[in-house]
């Protein structure tokens, strides 16, 4: 049994209302790379990225949310929100359901130095998946939250699924 | 008084952060600073809108006011007054 990590940002991605794409390079200065981010602009609102993923062939146990992110502030916190819903089987189980079937949330502390990297781990129910469900899922940055303090951009790099295979 | 909802506490406060160059300053503080200017500008609106009247021959409207207004705050502090 070895812990794994599998990207969920992909074609399904949508970010929503304020949240955008944005080249690395307009904030990473320094650096060369040119790949998107996705940008969490301060609001007072509840700002959503959506998506989907596919849960592994090999999933066991241990479920966790991975989020790597980071912001040109250091110091105040960041409010992350997961809501998502597992669908499995074969011609059992309705995509259109209403609601969701978890909402975890955890906020997370500015880097100590500007743009370094970040990651959170939020623990998610483990008998909510089952290898082959789908997984429809919203990131949202809840600037409604009395835990989200900053008032600058949040930056998304990455979004993982993280378990224990078989 | 006029009560800001956060969504224009945050887009004016937002702008400020943005423009101050800064990245520290709390969502409370810049709220409660955002307030703050609204609340004393209520508070001086109408005696403000009165000196207009006491020093002009010819009273501007509500309108007209608002823009000279708007338009001597622009020059006032981007001259860093």
């Amino acid at each position: 049994m070895a812990t794994q990590r599998i990207n969920i940002l992909g074609s399904r991605t949508r970010p929503l209302g304020p949240v955008f794409p944005q080249p690395a390079s307009i904030l990473q200065t320094t650096a060369p790379w040119e790949g998107l981010d996705f940008i969490f602009p301060f609001t007072a609102t509840r700002d959503q990225l959506a998506g989907s993923f596919s849960v592994p062939p090999f999933y066991v146990d241990t479920a966790n949310l991975i989020i790597v992110w980071t912001t040109a502030a250091t110091s105040l916190d960041v409010e992350w929100d997961f809501d998502y819903r597992a669908i499995g089987g074969n011609d059992t189980e309705s995509y259109n359901q209403a609601g969701t079937q978890e909402s975890v949330n955890d906020n997370d502390t500015a880097p100590s130095v500007t743009l370094e990297r970040m990651e959170l781990s939020i623990a998610l129910t483990d008998g909510n998946f089952a290898a082959g469900d789908s997984v429809d899922f919203g990131l949202f940055r809840d600037q409604t939250d009395a835990g989200d303090t900053l008032t600058v951009a949040v930056i998304l790099k990455e979004l993982l699924f993280e378990y224990n295979d078989a | 008084m006029a009560v800001l909802t956060d969504e224009q506490k945050a887009k004016i406060g937002g702008d400020a952060v943005k423009d101050m160059g800064v990245s520290n300053v709390t969502r409370a503080d810049l709220y409660a600073a955002v307030q703050a200017i609204e609340n004393d500008w209520e508070g001086h609106r109408a005696a403000l809108g009165a000196a207009i009247d006491a020093a002009t021959v010819v009273n501007f409207t509500n309108s007209q006011k608002k823009l000279i207004g708007k338009h001597w705050m622009r020059t006032k502090f981007s001259l860093g007054g």
